[in-house]
Formats: C-alpha cells, structure tokens, sequence
C-alpha cells in the first residue's frame, strides 16, 4: 500500500473538490431520501385523513396543532438563506487563504503531461472516451445529456412532487436521476480522479502510479471474436447486435413503466412522442454502463464497426 | 422517531437564529480578519527579511565604523596625508576671497533677481504662447489679424517689477518694464549667473584637484569604508523603505526580485554570515569583481543562478526548487552551469573554475567519441560541412562549362550578329564565374587539408594492433581496462567473457600487419633519466598509487612494458605520425595522425626511453588466446564493436564510417526531466528528491548501468555507457556543465559571441586544451601545470628547467616568429634534435604536426590574450651611435649586470649551464617594447622568474643602471634600459663574438 501516492492524489488542490464530493454526495442524498421518506408518511395519513388535508397540514412537515398553515419567505426563509450564505463564504474564504489555484509550469508542446487529465468536472466525460469514439463520447453524448436535461419538463407527465420532498410518488425519475448523476457521472469522475494514472490505466488507490507500468489489454472487436472477417457482414451483424441492444432495453424499460398501478397510470398520461423521446434517452443512457461493461469485462472494443463510426 | 415537541410553538416561527447568525458571523469576520493578515505578512515574507536585515545590518555597521574610523584616523595622520592636507588648506585659502565674493553676488544679488524676473516674464510668454496657438489653429483671416493685435497689446503692456539688485546688497529697485525687455533681462541673468559658477569653479580648480588626490591617498590606503561612508550605510538603513525590490531588465521583460530578500548581495561593505547572525542570505556575492562585468542591472540574477526572480511568496517559491518551475536555483556547487549557457562556445571561461574542469574532463576523457556535443569534434562538422560545399561549387562549375560550351557552338551556327554576340556574352559570363568558383574551391581545398589533418580521433589506432600490442594482452584490457592500469581514459565496458573474445578476435584479424625495423637495445638507466626530464611527464604518469607522479592527459606507463613490444616502442617515440602503411586504405579517409607530439629525440635517446620503458612491468601472465585468430568469432565481434561503439574513439578497419551511438548532449540539461529515464527508480527518485537533471546525471555517471536496475533486459539491450571511474568531484564537474548544457531563452546580445580579437581566445583555448599546453606550460596564472607538480621540480635547481609560462606570450614575441616556432620549434630544418630558443632546456618542446589553421588559431590566441594584434610593425629603434655602441657594450660587460653569465652566446662549453636565450634571437622573436618592460620588472611578468629585477632604477624621467656605474656613462642622458634593449636588438653576431671574447664570465 502506498500511502504516499494515495495522499499525493487526494491533496492535490484540484482534487479537494472530488474528495469533497464523494462524501457531500452520500450524505446529501441520505439526508434527501429521510425527508422523502418523512413525508411519504405524511401522505399516507393525510390520505387516511382526508378532512384534515383540506384545513390544517403542511405540505412538508406532520401536522402540528398551533402551526400556521404557511409562513413567510421574509423572514423565515431568507434568514436561513442568509445564514447559509455567511458559512459558505466563510468556507469559501478559508479555502481560497489555505489553498493556492493549482498552477503548474508552463506548456511545452511538445511534451503533453502524462497523466493529462481535463478540470475535475469534465472527467466524466474525458473517461467516456475510453468506451467510445471520440465523436460520440465528445459531441454526440454531450449534446445528448443537455437535451436531455432540457426535455425532462416536457416528458415528466408526473405533476406530483413539486415543492416537497417525496419518493413514493417519483419513484422512476428519482432512480433515474440516481443512475444518471451519481452513478455515471459521478463515479465517473471519481475513477477518473483517483483510479486513472499515468498512460490513463486503472489503478487502485494506494497503487503507485509507476510511468514504466505495462499492462496486457488485448481488446477486440466482437466481430473478431467471433471470427467475421467480411466487413459488409460485420457491418451488418455490428448493426443488429446494437439494434437488438435498442429493443431488448426498450422493452425492459416499458416493463418498468407498466410495472405498477401509479406507473401505468403515467404512462397513459404520456404523448407517443414523449414516451419514444424518453426511450431513446434512456436507451443511450443505459447504453453507456453496457459498453463499459463490456469493455471491462469482456474486452470487447467495438461492437458495432462502420468505415464511418464505431459504436 | 421525531423527538415530542412542544406541538404549539411552531419552530420554524420562533426560533431564534442570533446564536449561530453571531457564531457564523464571528466565523467570517475571523476569515476576514486571516485573509488580510495572510495577504500584508504571509503572503509578503520578504517584509520580515528585510526588518532583520536592517536590524542585524546597522548593528554590523556600527560595529563596523570605530575600526573603519581608526583605520582612516591612522591614514590620516601619516605624513603623505598631512602634507596633501596642507597644501590643500593653502589653496583654499588662496581662494577663499573670490569664492565668497561671488557667493554673496550669486545667492544674494543674481539668483533672486533671475527667479523673480523668470516667474514675470514666464506669466507673460505663456498668455502669449496661447494666443499663438489659437492664431496657428484659426481658419479665418480676419480671426488671424485679430488675435495677432490680441499678442501686441500683451507685447505692449508694461510691468512693475520689484527685483533684487544685483551687487547683492539685498535692497529692492522697482522697475517697469515691458515684455522684450523682461526677456532680455532674464537672458542676461541666465548668463551671468553661469559665468559667476564657471569662475568659482575655476578658482577652485587647484583645490580640487589636491583634494582628489587626497581622497585617492586616502582611498588606495585604506581597506574598506571610511567612517564617513560607512555613516551613510547605517543612514540610508534608517530610511530603509521596505518593500520589493526589483531589477527589471527591459529588453527581454525580465523581473528579478530576488533582492527583496538577499539585501546584502551588492552593498559596498563585504558581508560575512557570521557578521550578521549567520543569516547566510543576507552575505554579500562572494565575487564582486563577476558582478562588475555582468552588472546585476543589464543581467539579472535568475538569468545566471536560474529560480523564479518573480516569486517572492516562499523561500522554496522564489528559488523555484518545485517540480513545477523548470529552471530551479542552481545548487550552490553547481552555480557555474549558469555560465555556460551564454559561454557555450567555450572550452575555458574566466572564473569558472568547476566548469572548466566538467568541459575538460568531457574533452580529455573522450565524451564525445559517443556523444555528440556542439564545439567538441568540431573539426569533423567542419570537415564534412567544407566536403558538401566542395561538391555544390564542383557541381556548379560542371554546369556552367556545359552551358559555356553550348553557347559558343550555338554562337556559331546562328545567323544573327546580334544573337551571336548574346550568346558569346553569355559564354564569357559563364567563364568568369568559373574563375570565381575555381578561387573559392581553392580556398576550400586549403581549409580541408587542414581540416583532415586536425580530425583526429580520441583514441589509440586500432588497425596497428599487431604490429603494436601483445595478442593475449588484448582480452585482458578490454576485460576491465581500470585492474590493469587504475585511471585510465579507456572506460571498463559490461562485456561478456565471450563478448570480449570476440571482439578482440575481429580486431586482432584486422590488425595491419607490418614489418618493424630491428633496433638494439638502449641503456635503460638513462632511458629513465631521459624520460623524467625531456617532458613525457606533462602527460603521460609513471607509478601507481602514492608513486604516481606525472599528468593525467595521457597514458600511466607503469606496465607498459607488458603490452607492447621494443621494436615498435622505438618507432612510436622517434615519430608518432609515422604509420604502418595500410594496403586498403580508403583513399579520403583522414590520416591518422595521433595527439601524441613528436619530442625530436636523437635515435640513441629514443632507445633508451624505449628500452626503458619495456622494464615497467609486473611478472602478470597472460593465457594464451588462440581464438583471436578463428574468423566465425571476428564476424561476431564486428557486430559487438558496433553496438558498443567502439570506433567513436578508435580507428579500426571496417568501421571507418561508423557514427556515434550516444545520445547528443548539447541541449541536455534542458531535456524534459520526462524525457531521462530513470526506469524503475523513477518512483524512489521522486520519493527521495532526486527526480531532476541533477539526480539522474549525478548516478547516471556514478555508475552507467544504474537505470539497468531491476530491469529484466537481455544482455545486448542493457545500457551501453560504459564506467569511467570518476572521482565525486570529477561528477560534480561533468553535472554541472550538463547541467548548463541548455537552450538559452536569453538573446544573442546577452551571449558571450565575441567578434573582436576575444573570439580568437576562445578558439586558442580549445587547441591548448585538446594538445595540453597546459602540461608543461602555465598559461593562466591559476592554472599549475602537470610538470610543476612532478617532485624533480620542485627542487629548486630544477625550477628553472620547467618550460616557460606564457601568461604575456603574445606581448613578448614576434607574430610573425611565434607561427614558425609553432610549425617547427626546432627552427631549424635539418638540427632538430634540440629546442629551438632555449636549448638549455632539459624538457623538448615537441613538434605537434599542427595544421596551418591550428598554428594560426594559436597564434592569434597568445596575441589576443596580451591583446597585440597579428601584425607586427617593426618600430624602427634608433640606431645607435659609436659611443652608445661602446656604452652598452660596457654595461653588458659590467660585473653588476653579467648578462651573459645566463644568457646563451651560442659557444657550446658556456651554453651547457647557460638558463636564457641567446640575444642574437631578440631582434627576430621579440617585441621592443615588451624587452624594455622585461629588463625593468621581470619579476611582475614572470614571476619567479631566474632574471633579477631592479637593475635599473628611476630618476626623474628616466632609468638607470642601478649597479656601479662605469665612468664613460658620465653625462649620458639618455635612458639606459632604452639603451640596452636598441644594443640587443642591433646585435650581431660578431659583435657577440666580441663580447665573449672580452672574456666575460
């Protein structure tokens, strides 16, 4: 165990931020999921109560006798805002005082870093590329994720939710969300944080990130293992292979949907083109996991091989 | 569970945040508070350098000034002080009167009255320097005409003024005036008061220039500041402004605030550590006399010592020792590097002491055999830069006879005159430019014979390895080259047993087999008298161990006698240039022609050493090696010499053409420390601190295969560079120069490229190192040549047997003369077994079969040192009168001058114990001047030198004999030596003859 290298890593001031994150992360989405679950109770005895729903409950906390139905942004909000914002400038400052903005010596270029790692946010996407062409993990993905994130008000049909913590009624975008952002993106950024080192190969925290390490990686393309040599077939069978991958998810997904009674009752809410806008996100989505792990588990580099792309 | 609450008091409501609002509150004024603080002190730690500087500077100097003080009180009071002193007072005293004339008339009467009229006079101009603009800008004429009244009536306007009178009686006189006359007022005091300050200065000339004089007394004899001065120091430390302090060199936006912290480096008082509490940064630079010729101001700091001049946040920021600023402090013992970035083309830089040895020891340990390094081997550069241009003009000048030929044919069958003559032109062009080309082929022909002949390889010539070496001896050289002789340049390679075989068989089979003439046998016992004294220990060293005494530059003799055979010894030492003639020789292949000079021994002597020589050996014995002769393990060994590289240093037959196998290390020390491989130690090095340039050339040279370590290689992957054995000091030596081996981001102009006479220093340098002059002759005063430190001479008798020192050489000799001694030192073509000049030397000067070039380059380099120019102009002395003739003649026969005691007459009983040259060389080989400068003061030219000083001394203007003085010198006015150096010069030899025979001692 190398206990220098692994503190090397995580007191590097670029990395404060992920070693921030991995904590904040967990923590917060615990702290989320104990007020949901808080108030999914509420729903319940509201929705045994419904006399009492109608006069005396707020939204997000049990009913109190004695308790105003609804208080004031001035003062009861923004004084805790304020407070907030004093603690987090007081961090803010400190932070700035005890760490320097990472410089480091000036560009040579001919000689690029090695490791050369993009600023911490981008890191998810920088290992994307490992698993994809470049076109796809650089352009296409991205500009998938922030469609994505702008559809999602136009496909969530779900009106509930809104303004209080729940998980009862979110179930679906809130599993979601917690594939997409702190599964893939997340995790991504942490392997690409702490676990790639130099020549961007895997290492373990508390490995030494030794610039002479050889590794053997045979990847090949699944036409290979299979011993298809035609490219016109192989086109063909890389097709298939991904359009089998397209409808054996979209299928497991529309299982999802029609799973449970509040489920089937979304999607009856939805339009066609909402439903088959949401599939495809959430096809490509999974398909980022699949390919990763078909890389790292069965060394498969590319599954489908055109002249044009890889996928 | 939610814990029970008061269910009527909604907390969201009541609760109050005064408490964590106040405790967070608290926090961020806390921050606020650290942010400031960190920004004044933490981030500024140069502002607590300089309060202890001021602090532990001014208790230095006031510790300083009462021994300053009593020093100068001490100067003041000796008598040459005094009677300056007085004549100063004399001449201010003679001046006073005037001088307080003129004060009273200047400070009480003409200044007043200027500034009063110029403050008037100025009020009017600027109303009219306003009006004036408004006319040059106005369009219209009618405006123009206007405005122009507008300046007449400010021109007409009449002024009181109350101005000063001018006697300087300090009353007041009330005039009016009108502008024009102001001005011609103020003009007029303007002149006059410069003439009144012209005047004082002159009165006072006399005292000033006593005063000067003084001051220069006081100056010269004391060690340090005056009191006075010092007083100033300790003043300005009391109005020490602190803040940054910064040099900002303009031409290449330079910042170095490395001052703001090392505050002493330029203050006039030499500053030690331990006078200022062993705070080592606040020293004075330890030479003063380097910052005088690269001024901090138009160099920097960081551009020689590296670090980061603009960080000033930490000691380890400033001195950039972190991996991220590329260029770190240089450590403190290897500071020269930063001198060879702008001396790159030297081999010697003055004051570089640690430099010049790492540049040495790649030159004379044959570095660059494998790697190539600009300067080094340059001859070959040259000679394959000079081969191409050869070719381009041969080509051109083909062309053009082809085109010339064709004109003229074309010229004759066409119809047209006109035509014609176009075409005739065209041809006679054409030749004319062939004319041009032939010149400068010429030219290019000279410089390449020159060239061959100065290519010269590091090593010993291999092809002659039959006719010189012992066959079995071979395999145990190259085996480890340092057990059979400890120090030697060739280095011990990690060969295989079975590697070593076959590359000894490949160079036995190549081998040019020759017959050697028969000689027989010398007288050993004077062989090794002849070796001590005729100069082999310049560079060759006999002994071992403690018993090791001689220069290091070439071969240890002490088991020569094992290796090689009589017969060849002979041949070698009568002449190394002479070769076994090699049947396949390639016809432009250099001859090889080797460092080792030729001492012009008569053949006995020659056998004699020889003989000598086979005595040194050890009764090792050797296995027989009959698988040098089995072809299969030759070709084999061809391979391995090639992957070895042998041949960079080697001649040997088949490998004529092989280039170097090392990397090129010109640029190294600016190589990414990414791009050294320190393989496996890479994580160890960045743990222990040695992942730098520093770290990886220090082991590297230590020991060569250090980055083999761990590595599971096969043996012909391994890393090549053999083991030099190098002491600690020699790496350090070799560190620092590869450390400064950089690419330089200063400009040309900041580069040590002179253009002058310098430039031929630099390139001498480079000769004298690669031939070692150095050896036998000192050539810088700090530099001690290897003869000097042989025990023979340290015997005082011997002393003056040691070759001469050449500090002044280009001063005291004759250009013209030095290139034929350079080409020949026998001056003579057939007499050649002596010294040219000194024959009374024991030590040969040999001949080094220079190429014209080199005589040149060497000429121009004892001439540049002594700055003399390449062009001797005969001054034309005086000739001398019959009585002068008859005067000097008498001095050189006089008892207190006996010249000719050691001065050389050319008489063969008086020369056996002569110890100077004969006179009758002088008119030839010196340079007047230098003799008349020699005669005065010997002793300052040469130090320690056999020929005494004060023979003359002075009165009044001239020089005079200071011995008795024969009585026909009486009423003689002229200056002596003056007159001796006109007789040496117009000596002939009859009038020697004449002297000798007059029967002088």
């Amino acid at each position: 165990m190398d206990w220098h290298q692994l503190w090397t890593i995580i007191s590097l001031p670029d990395n404060i931020p992920i070693v921030g994150l991995m904590f904040l992360i967990p923590f917060y989405t615990w702290y989320a999921f104990r007020q949901a679950f808080a108030n999914d109770r509420l729903i319940d005895q509201l929705d045994a109560d419904p006399e009492m729903a109608k006069t005396h409950h707020r939204k997000t906390q049990p009913y109190q006798k004695g308790w105003a139905r609804e208080v004031h942004v001035w003062p009861y909000l923004l004084r805790i805002e304020f407070l907030s914002a004093i603690i987090v400038t007081a961090i803010l400052m400190v932070w700035s005082i005890t760490l320097d903005a990472p410089l480091e010596e000036p560009a040579n270029p001919t000689l690029t870093m090695n490791p050369s790692k993009a600023p911490w946010y981008f890191l998810g996407l920088q290992e994307m590329l490992v698993y994809f062409d470049p076109w796809i993990a650089g352009v296409l993905m991205p500009t998938l994720i922030i469609i994505g994130l702008i559809a999602i008000p136009y496909i969530d049909t779900n009106p509930l939710g809104n303004g209080y913590y729940t998980y009862k009624q979110r179930r679906f975008a809130i599993w979601t969300f917690l594939f997409g952002f702190v599964i893939l993106w997340c995790v991504m950024v942490v392997i690409g944080t702490l676990i790639r080192g130099p020549g961007w190969m895997w290492f373990w925290p508390g490995q030494t990130w030794d610039h002479n390490k050889l590794i053997f990686e045979v990847n090949r393309d699944l036409h290979e293992i299979l011993g298809i040599t035609d490219p016109i077939l192989y086109g063909i069978f890389g097709f298939l292979v991904v359009g089998g991958f397209f409808l054996i998810t979209a299928f497991g997904i529309h299982k999802l949907m029609t799973l449970t009674e509040f489920n089937r009752k979304i999607l009856a809410r939805m339009t066609l083109l909402q439903y088959l806008t949401m599939q495809v996100l959430l096809i490509t989505m999974i398909g980022l996991p699949a390919k990763m792990a078909a890389r790292l588990l069965f060394r498969i580099k590319y599954v489908w091989v055109t002249p044009w792309f890889n996928v | 569970m939610q814990k029970p609450v008061d269910t009527d008091v909604d907390p969201v409501v009541t609760k109050s945040l005064s408490v964590p609002l106040l405790i967070s509150t608290l926090i961020l004024t806390f921050s606020l508070v650290w942010a400031i603080y960190d920004e004044v002190y933490v981030m500024r730690p140069w502002k607590n350098f300089q309060a202890d500087f001021i602090e532990l500077y001014s208790s230095f100097l006031t510790r300083l000034k009462p021994r300053q003080a009593a020093a100068e009180a001490a100067v003041r009071e000796s008598p040459e002080y005094q009677a300056l002193q007085q004549e100063l007072d004399g001449a201010e005293e003679l001046a006073a009167q005037r001088v307080r004339e003129i004060d009273t008339v200047v400070n009480r009467g003409v200044t007043p009255r200027l500034l009063t009229a110029r403050l008037t006079f100025q009020i009017l101009k600027s109303e009219i320097d306003a009006v004036t603009y408004q006319i040059e800008t106005e369009t219209s004429e009618s405006a123009k005409q206007r405005l122009q009244e507008d300046i007449d009536e400010i021109k007409a306007r009449v002024v009181e003024v109350d101005l000063a009178r001018e006697d300087g009686s300090g009353e007041v006189e009330t005039l009016e005036m009108k502008f024009e006359a102001l001005q011609a007022e103020f003009l007029r005091l303007q002149e006059r008061r410069v003439a009144l300050q012209a005047e004082r200065a002159k009165v006072l000339e006399p005292a000033s220039e006593i005063r000067a004089e003084r001051d220069a007394l006081l100056s010269d004899r004391l060690a340090g500041l005056t009191a006075q001065q010092v007083d100033g120091l300790v003043n300005r430390m009391e109005n020490f402004n602190i803040d940054i302090k910064q040099i900002h060199l303009n031409d290449i936006d330079w910042v170095d605030r490395c001052e703001s912290c090392h505050l002493g480096t330029r203050e006039p008082v030499t500053i030690n550590a331990e006078d200022v509490g062993g705070r080592a940064e606040f020293v004075s630079h330890p030479s003063l006399d380097l910052l005088r010729i690269h001024d901090p101001e138009q160099f920097g700091c960081s551009t020689c010592h590296n670090g980061n001049g603009r960080a000033t946040r930490s000691v380890v920021k400033g001195h950039g020792r972190h991996k991220f600023w590329l260029w770190p402090l240089w450590h403190k013992e290897n500071m020269q590097a930063g001198c060879h970035q702008c001396h790159a083309k030297e081999v010697i830089t003055e004051q570089a002491d640690v430099l010049n040895k790492g540049r040495t020891l790649f030159l004379n340990k044959g570095c660059w055999g494998c790697h190539r390094f600009e300067g080094f081997d340059r001859e070959s550069d040259e000679l394959a830069a000079v081969r191409q241009q050869m070719k381009i003009i041969d080509d051109r000048r083909n062309a053009n006879l082809k085109e010339q030929r064709e004109s003229i044919s074309a010229g004759d069958v066409v119809e047209d005159m006109d035509e014609a003559d176009a075409l005739y032109a065209r041809a006679d062009l054409l030749s004319l430019r062939n004319a041009k080309l032939d010149a400068e082929y010429d030219a290019l022909n000279v410089e390449e014979k020159s060239l061959v002949l100065e290519t010269r390889k590091f090593g010993p010539n291999l092809k002659e390895i039959r006719v010189k070496l012992r066959k079995e001896w071979i395999p145990v050289w190259l085996t480890n080259p340092h057990e059979f002789r400890p120090g030697t340049k060739m280095p011990e390679f990690r060969l295989l047993e079975d590697e070593v075989q076959k590359i000894s068989a490949y160079l036995w089979q190549n081998g040019i087999e020759g017959e050697l003439a028969s000689h027989p046998p010398g007288d050993p016992e004077r062989g090794k008298e002849l070796f001590g004294i005729r100069g082999c220990l310049g560079c060759h060293s006999m002994g071992e161990g403690d018993a090791r005494e001689g220069g290091n530059f070439a071969a240890n003799l002490t088991r020569v006698g094992e290796k090689t055979n009589y017969d060849f010894l002979v041949r070698w030492i009568n002449d190394p240039s002479e070769v076994t003639p090699d049947p396949e020789a390639d016809a432009d292949a250099p001859h090889p022609i080797p460092i080792m000079p030729s001492l012009r021994l008569s053949i006995d002597e020659v056998r004699d050493v020889a003989s000598y020589l086979m005595t040194r050996k050890t009764d090792a014995t050797y296995e027989p090696a009959d698988y040098m002769d089995d072809p299969a393990m030759a070709e084999e060994g061809m391979a391995l010499i090639r992957h070895y590289g042998c041949a960079g240093c080697h001649e040997i037959r088949g490998l004529e053409r092989e280039g170097r196998i090392g990397t090129e290390l010109t640029l190294e020390g600016s190589k990414p420390v990414e791009r050294l491989d320190f393989a496996l130690l890479t994580h160890q090095a960045e743990m222990e601190g040695w992942y730098n340039h520093k770290g990886f050339f220090e082991r590297k040279l230590k020991d060569p295969s250090i980055y083999d370590q761990g590595k599971m290689r096969v043996h012909l992957e391994k890393l090549r560079m053999p083991n030099f054995h190098l002491s600690d000091d020699e790496i350090n030596a070799l560190t620092t120069f590869l450390l400064g081996a950089v690419d330089t981001n200063l400009p040309a102009h900041y580069r040590y490229e002179p253009e002058d006479d310098r430039r031929y220093i630099q390139e001498g340098w480079w000769i004298a190192r690669r031939y070692n002059c150095v050896g036998c002759h000192q050539i810088s005063f700090s530099g001690q040549s290897a003869l000097m430190s042989v025990p023979l001479y340290e015997d005082p008798d011997w002393q003056e047997q040691l070759p001469p020192q050449l500090y002044t050489q280009g001063a005291r000799v004759q250009p013209d003369w030095l290139i034929r001694f350079l080409d020949n030192p026998a001056l003579h073509e057939t007499d050649i077994h002596r010294n040219g000049i000194r024959t009374y030397l024991e030590a040969r000067m040999p001949t080094f079969h220079f190429s014209e070039r080199q005589v040149m380059k060497l000429s121009r380099f004892f001439m540049a040192r002594s700055s003399q120019s390449m062009t001797h102009v005969d001054p034309g002395l005086e000739p001398l009168t019959a009585r002068e003739t008859a005067l000097a003649r008498r001095l050189f026969q006089s008892r207190g001058a006996p010249c000719l005691r050691c001065h050389m007459t050319g008489n063969p009983s008086h020369d056996r114990d002569a110890t100077a040259p004969n006179f009758l060389t002088a008119s030839t080989r010196l340079k007047p001047d230098w003799t008349y400068r020699w005669m005065l003061e010997p002793a300052k030219i040469a130090p320690g030198t056999a020929m005494p000083s004060e023979l003359f001394r002075k009165e009044g203007d001239r020089w005079v004999f200071a011995g008795p003085l024969p009585a026909a010198f009486e009423g003689y006015e002229k200056d002596h030596a003056d007159l001796l150096v006109r007789y040496m010069f117009q000596l002939t030899p009859a009038e020697l003859r004449r002297l000798t025979a007059a029967g002088v001692q």
